[in-house]
């Protein structure tokens, strides 16, 4: 005979809910990581190869020592990217019965300000950059295989960042340095599941902050018409305080208590290199490299006054993301049709920052391929705009071995369409 | 012409951009193929026989309506391709015992509520074959051939599932006539356990089998006697089909034996002071924690104190520890602790049974045997760390042994719950896909049910 006869008066003192192993944090977009190059409708258009050739106000995002290139003395731009991610993912085996997955359509409007301004001192422009160099969000459906993983991940970094660049000549040739400084204005939030009882209890950690950096530009024409440009970008630390709150949990108060999580986020260095050159008076080619120094997302540490399951005690959730640096490869083709209509074509190659065995469902990613196409339209001396599309396509990334268990392929492809207004004077 | 043969790849690319989402897969994912577990062209005609773990029995009881439904039997049935695969679909509570978790108190504790289901409405009582499933919650390996009535053992054995799930002997007098009356081509046999849990979970007062007035779990030589003699009454009447036989769970690791420490006895300075000579040297306490006492029949004292090596049960009654002094003041009774001793038993008893299970693929080339042992031992295998092993489900956490936030073992202590019928159905999965060269698609364990909370 076996019956369990268990005294209704039964209690214990137990619990200590196991978080995931790993609690992840991390971006889909559409760059590498979770960085945004999409910033100028006539960068797009060019495959995000303006470092040394960037003749209108958005230099101050691509490379401030440019500043000086352009023709207007004050030029103010207002742009915007409209960008169009999807995404599947495939798992394998345990993970199959529903076989695909599809990210939920979560577009975003990626806003973009620029300045500058030559001033009476001669050689000396100012600028000024509002951009979102970081950010973009995974929504994925909330019965979904990797729910305990990522639901609703979402990241947005805005900076504020005023340049000043010097022109000069140096035995003739044109040369220009500049530095600026960046105020960040960062928001996090992560959603996810949590395991063990049913109805799954959801968590939800929101978190702002803000962090300062700097940056470098150089330009150099060496030979008319062959310029050089340098820019770089200093990595952001960004520490966060956050709520962590829960959902779902009705009967588990006493478990699953509101807290604070901190965290800290290290965005990565950035450092373009690219060369143009001026083929005729109509057609300008542009060729670079962008190493973005991802290693620095080497692991994730995130600290919660009331352990989730344990409030009784904090609770440290630790992760290797084992990110590492890349190099990726961009080359635009500028020409000039008419007196108003300028076209662009572009393309870059952006290989993922990661192995593929440590790709995670928040930031599905997988070796980039982007092509695009633009133009410029000239309506007088004082109006203009740019318009950009850009089509990138994610080579097949197939997970196996991953710490969370999460195997199986991603495929990922976004739209973009961008639009800048320019104002010159 | 340059800027032109420039322009089409781009354009090419922006197309692929735009038209591209079709994924292929290097990783094989199962296809659904039966291998050799049956004659090419046939379908699976499935049955199960067993004791609690092949009902589903979880909570302290057998239900349906997410219980019984996450049964390993059944969770294979629908990866074999069954269209109809019958289990007894319990109306209501269900039989038994149902417990449920309402959620925790202030401090943390469980809220748990029980209720005795002594009888319950079987809504397909009257389906005209035996059920394909046919686990009996409490069965012992003889009731696989025992042909006396199924009334007669629930009455007299206190367990309403004989009754409710053999139902009429017209249907098979026996669990193995009632299997073989299905003319199944492929048969698990999943039993044993209670001929050592009935001992184990009585402190090792109630068994099988008494020696001089003793319990003790079933003999081994008994069992082998059992064993063989069901295998070859299968053998006999079904010559074709694959037999499945799953080795016996060494169950010391499961909650039930591990929640209530040896020395939650806590005491001050004092206290221990008082106890140590109120107990005259027979037993000794210090300021912290201590072993409790409990009543040991066999020795000169009646009592002993425990030691790390023994187990406190589940079933224990805490409000008698902090309120009517058991395991200090008074001894704790013996059905609610098992001594190294009888440990020593248990685990004796089970690797004899599992040796004779291993020794049944001697009978026949249709008998495999599939190491369930091995899975629960594994789950329960502790770390250099000192952390569990667990079952690793992948994109979830890791099932882990401890009393409800581990997943893997329902309110009852002993039984797993649905996710770890989930986790259990895939080791048979793969077993099969192995030992046939089958290629079922294994259960996504991470979406069935661990512990449900009812407001």
């Amino acid at each position: 005979m076996f019956f369990l006869i268990i005294d209704k008066g039964l209690k214990m003192r137990f619990f200590k809910l196991t978080v995931l192993s790993t609690f992840l944090l991390s971006y889909l977009s559409f760059s590498g990581g979770f960085q945004l190059n999409d910033h100028s409708a006539r960068s797009i258009g060019l495959g995000f190869s303006t470092v040394a050739n960037v003749n209108d106000a958005s230099a101050n995002y691509f490379n401030p020592a440019c500043l000086g290139q352009n023709p207007n003395d004050f030029s103010i731009s207002l742009g915007a990217s409209y960008i169009m991610p999807s995404g599947t993912f495939t798992g394998f085996t345990t993970l199959n019965e529903q076989n695909t997955s599809t990210l939920e359509t979560w577009n975003f409007l990626i806003p973009n300000f620029y300045a500058s301004w030559k001033s009476p001192i001669k050689g000396l422009n100012l600028g000024l950059g509002v951009f979102v160099p970081f950010g973009l969000g995974t929504r994925w459906p909330s019965d979904w295989a990797g729910r305990f993983s990522s639901v609703e991940t979402y990241l947005q970094n805005i900076e504020i960042n005023p340049n000043i660049s010097f022109d000069f000549e140096i035995a003739g040739m044109p040369m220009s340095i500049a530095a600026g400084y960046g105020y960040v204005i960062s928001d996090v939030s992560i959603q996810r599941h949590l395991s063990t009882f049913t109805p799954e209890p959801v968590l939800k950690l929101a978190g702002n902050s803000t962090g300062t950096t700097f940056n470098f530009g150089l330009n150099a024409e060496f030979v008319k018409g062959l310029k050089l440009g340098i820019a770089y970008r200093h990595n952001i630390k960004v520490d966060y305080e956050g709520d962590v709150t829960y959902e779902n949990v009705s009967g588990l108060e006493a478990l699953f208590q509101s807290s604070k999580g901190t965290t800290s986020l290290n965005y990565p260095n950035d450092l373009k290199v690219g060369l143009s050159y001026k083929i005729n008076e109509k057609t300008t080619v542009e060729a670079g490299i962008n190493y973005v120094g991802w290693s620095s997302y080497d692991s994730l540490i995130i600290n919660f006054d009331k352990g989730p399951g344990n409030p009784a005690s904090t609770y440290r959730s630790a992760s290797a993301r084992l990110y590492k640096d890349v190099i990726a490869y961009r080359i635009g083709l500028e020409h000039l049709c008419t007196d108003a209509i300028t076209g662009r074509l572009g393309f870059t190659f952006d290989p993922m920052p990661v192995e593929t065995s440590h790709v995670e469902p928040m930031l599905p990613e997988g070796n980039k391929l982007m092509g695009s196409i633009g133009m410029g339209y000239k309506f007088n001396n004082h109006f203009s705009c740019d318009a950009a599309y850009m089509g990138i396509y994610a080579l097949q990334t197939e997970t196996v071995g991953n710490p969370n268990g999460i195997d199986g392929i991603y495929n990922t492809w976004a739209n973009v369409v961008s639009l800048s207004l320019n104002v010159n004077f | 012409m340059k800027k032109i043969n420039l322009m089409t790849i781009l354009v090419a690319l922006c197309l692929i951009a735009v038209t591209s989402c079709t994924p292929t897969i290097d990783t094989p994912i199962g296809t659904g193929s039966l291998g050799t577990l049956v004659n090419s062209g046939e379908k699976v005609n499935y049955v199960a026989v067993g004791n609690s773990i092949t009902a589903g029995y979880q909570d302290g009881g057998v239900y349906s309506d997410g219980g019984n439904d996450y049964s390993f039997p059944n969770q294979l049935a629908q990866k074999f391709g069954m269209t109809e695969f019958n289990q007894p679909d319990i109306a209501g509570e269900g039989l038994g015992i149902r417990m449920k978790l309402k959620g925790f108190d202030a401090t943390g504790n469980p809220i748990i509520v029980k209720t005795l289901l002594p009888s319950a409405t079987i809504n397909n009582i009257g389906l005209a074959k035996p059920f394909n499933n046919l686990g009996v919650p409490g069965a012992v390996a003889y009731d696989l051939l025992d042909t006396s009535s199924f009334l007669v053992r629930s009455q007299t054995r206190q367990n309403p599932y004989y009754a409710n799930f053999l139902r009429n002997p017209l249907l098979g007098a026996s669990m193995l006539d009632q299997a073989i009356k299905l003319q199944p081509n492929v048969v698990t046999v999943e039993i044993g356990a209670n001929d050592v849990l009935g001992y184990a979970t009585s402190g090792g007062t109630i068994s099988t089998t008494y020696l001089s007035g003793k319990a003790v779990p079933t003999p081994a030589a008994a069992m082998t006697q059992i064993y063989q003699g069901a295998i070859m009454k299968l053998k006999i009447a079904l010559p074709n089909a694959k037999i499945i036989v799953m080795t016996v769970p060494d169950v010391m690791g499961v909650p039930f034996f591990n929640v209530v420490a040896w020395n939650r006895l806590a005491l001050d300075s004092n206290q221990a002071k008082a106890l140590t000579a109120a107990y005259g040297g027979l037993a000794k306490f210090s300021a912290g924690s201590n072993g409790f006492i409990a009543s040991d029949p066999s020795s000169t004292y009646k009592m002993r104190q425990l030691t790390k090596d023994d187990k406190v049960l589940l079933t224990i009654p805490t409000d008698s520890i902090k309120l009517a002094g058991w395991g200090s003041l008074k001894p704790i009774p013996k059905q609610y602790v098992l001594f190294k001793e009888e440990i020593a038993i248990i685990k004796q008893a089970v690797a004899d049974y599992n040796t004779a299970i291993n020794g049944l693929t001697a009978l026949t080339t249709n008998v495999k045997v599939f190491d369930m042992n091995k899975v629960f031992s594994d789950i329960l295998t502790l770390k250099t760390d000192g952390t569990y092993q667990g079952y690793a489900v992948p994109a979830s956490t890791t099932m882990k042994p401890s009393f409800i936030s581990g997943e893997m073992f329902s309110l009852d202590g002993i039984h797993p719950t649905s996710r770890g019928y989930g986790a259990i159905t895939n080791e048979i999965l793969k077993f099969i896909n192995l030992t046939y060269g089958a290629d079922l698609p294994l259960v996504r364990v991470q979406n069935l049910p661990a512990v449900t909370i009812y407001k």
